[in-house]
């Protein structure tokens, strides 16, 4: 899925722009991330392209969908195509593992044999096969935050929205999530993912989006960890941080 | 954008039934709250019902009844009736044996109301008397009845005056008529409140739920149908409940109703099945509404 974003403007408080002027043209199969200092406005980016929040001023047009006319009866339809992993995760504690991950085959109306199935799968993904029928608010914080990875991909989503995905994680299952989603490129899904990890853009082709205060300060290539050469400067002072 | 299929269906029924079990408790307290307000509009119902039938069934008789003593022999019964037919204006007299009037009673009750546990002289003999001119000066009934009951006329345990007590019957119903309407509007108004706040509290504890299903694609049908039948089971259940309790007491004072049969010539009998069924029906539907209301009321302002 293609996402294009036309001069987002973003105020909470009128007096307070949190996003201005981003604009940004994701093509499908890519992998995005987006860094920055917290604060910088990129959670709030990530609400606005999954319809969180209302958009104010400018456009996204994220494959067939306008967000900034999405009408509100149809954003379920808009959100059965992507996945959201929240940086607070928003898992139900007291349900099974299992039953998160079904939660959004559930709400498709899929059949129960075919949501465990694939519920089944990507928790085996996400090592956590042993854990199918564990209450949620048994798990640790790293096997939480895997479960709602496996649920942010188990209905196929063609755009993948993860905000802070391995904040919980330590750097082997960090690498190893990430590869997760990476896989998920050959289906030419779009992946954008804002972290504070910048180890992890090395391992990766992808293109990085630095955000500074509500404004996209630096936008890079990374190829193999071989960063386009102007850049290298500022990307090094920020992994250093 | 496709609508309702059946797969979707069948998620619903599965979420309602997996969101009922786990919050047994409340199920049970819902459930026994909204019984124990349509009992009493039930209750008030059912009293209307047979006050209704009572009524019917004594507009069939005559001005006086009079209620003769145990054992009094063939020869004084048709003395007695020709003295009572010489009175001024009996257009009509019946007489009644003890053994016709228990008949009589086990015909309108159906034969094995009473069983035969029965002795036969179990009912007094009655002379229904029904004066020409449809007599509505309750004085002239009044004055007749007393005469019957002076002292030398030894073979008369009482009299019923069949139109005063038609008139006191006719007043009363309409007082449960009318309490029936204020009762009935009462009760509604308090379950669909219950029934707002139950949803309300659902909400609130659903919250998260409610998110989460929000943020993984679920639509709005999707996350209100399990609300609103919950809400339609419970006001279902309840009124099963309410009409399962009002005729267990009616059963429980089964003596009673036997006196009282004796005592009329009438049982009172459960409501019947039309009344009933709209009576759930109508529950029903009042739960299914009022938790619609209430849970698209609360999603849109908890947003
Ligand atoms: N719901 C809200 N209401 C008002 N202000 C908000 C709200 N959410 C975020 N903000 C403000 O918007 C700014 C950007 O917040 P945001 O969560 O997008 O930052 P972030 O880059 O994701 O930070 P972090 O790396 O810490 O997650 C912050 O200054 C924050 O105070
Ligand atoms: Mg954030």
């Amino acid at each position: 899925m293609r996402v294009q974003v036309f001069n987002l403007n973003h105020a909470y408080l009128s007096e307070h722009p949190v996003l201005s002027d981003i604009s940004l043209d994701l093509v499908p199969g890519s992998l995005n991330f987006l860094i920055g200092p917290s604060g910088s406005g990129k959670s709030t980016l990530m609400r606005l392209l999954f319809g969180d929040e209302h958009i104010q001023t400018g456009q996204v047009l994220a494959g067939q969908w306008s967000l900034a006319h999405l009408h509100k009866r149809d954003l379920p339809y808009y959100r059965r195509e992507v996945g959201f992993i929240y940086q607070d995760l928003r898992l139900l504690h007291n349900w099974t593992a299992e039953d998160n991950v079904m939660l959004p085959l559930e709400a498709i109306g899929h059949s129960r044999k075919q949501q465990k199935q694939r519920a089944h799968l990507l928790l085996h993904q996400v090592g956590l096969g042993h854990h199918l029928r564990t209450p949620v608010a048994q798990l640790s914080g790293g096997e939480r935050q895997r479960v709602a990875i496996a649920r942010s991909l188990v209905h196929n989503p063609k755009f993948i929205l993860a905000d802070e995905p391995t904040a919980n994680l330590d750097p082997k299952l960090s690498d190893g999530v990430i590869e997760l989603l990476n896989q998920q490129r050959q289906r030419g899904v779009t992946i954008l993912i804002s972290t504070h990890e910048h180890a992890l853009i090395k391992l990766f082709n992808c293109n990085v989006f630095e955000m500074k205060t509500g404004k996209i300060a630096q936008r890079f290539s990374s190829l193999l960890g071989q960063k386009s050469p102007q850049n290298t400067a500022g990307f090094i002072k920020e992994a250093s941080q | 954008m496709s609508l309702v299929n059946f797969g979707m269906l069948r998620a619903v029924l599965r979420q309602t039934i997996l969101g009922m079990v786990r919050r047994l408790p409340t199920q049970w307290v819902m459930i026994a709250s909204v019984a124990a307000m349509q009992s009493i509009l039930a209750a008030t119902i059912l009293l209307a019902f047979n006050l209704d039938r009572l009524s019917e069934q004594w507009e069939r008789g005559g001005d006086l009844l009079v209620f003769l003593k145990p054992g009094i022999t063939q020869t004084r019964y048709e003395q007695l009736s020709s003295q009572l037919e010489a009175l001024a204006q009996v257009k009509n007299l019946s007489l009644k044996t003890p053994k016709e009037a228990l008949k009589e009673l086990q015909e309108s009750l159906g034969n094995d109301f009473l069983g035969d546990s029965f002795e036969e002289e179990v009912l007094p003999a009655t002379i229904e008397l029904e004066f020409v001119d449809d007599l509505d000066d309750p004085a002239l009934v009044e004055f007749r009845a007393n005469l019957l009951q002076r002292p030398e006329v030894d073979e008369v345990e009482s009299v019923i005056e069949g139109r005063g007590l038609l008139a006191k019957l006719y007043e009363f119903r309409e007082l449960i008529a009318f309490w029936r309407w204020i009762i009935g509007a009462w009760v509604g108004l308090s379950v669909m409140f219950v029934f707002s706040q139950f949803v309300r509290l659902n909400l609130h504890q659903r919250r998260r739920e409610v998110e989460v299903l929000n943020s993984v694609g679920a639509t709005r049908f999707f996350i209100l149908s399990p609300l609103v039948i919950e809400g339609g089971l419970q006001a279902c259940i309840g009124s099963i409940t309410a009409l399962w309790i009002v005729e267990n007491i009616l059963d429980s004072q089964k003596v009673g109703a036997e006196m009282l049969s004796e005592l009329l010539l009438f049982s009172p009998e459960p409501l019947s099945l039309t009344l009933s069924l709209s009576f759930i029906a109508l529950s029903t539907s009042l739960g299914v509404v009022a938790s619609w209301r209430s849970a698209v009321y609360f999603l849109t302002h908890q947003e």
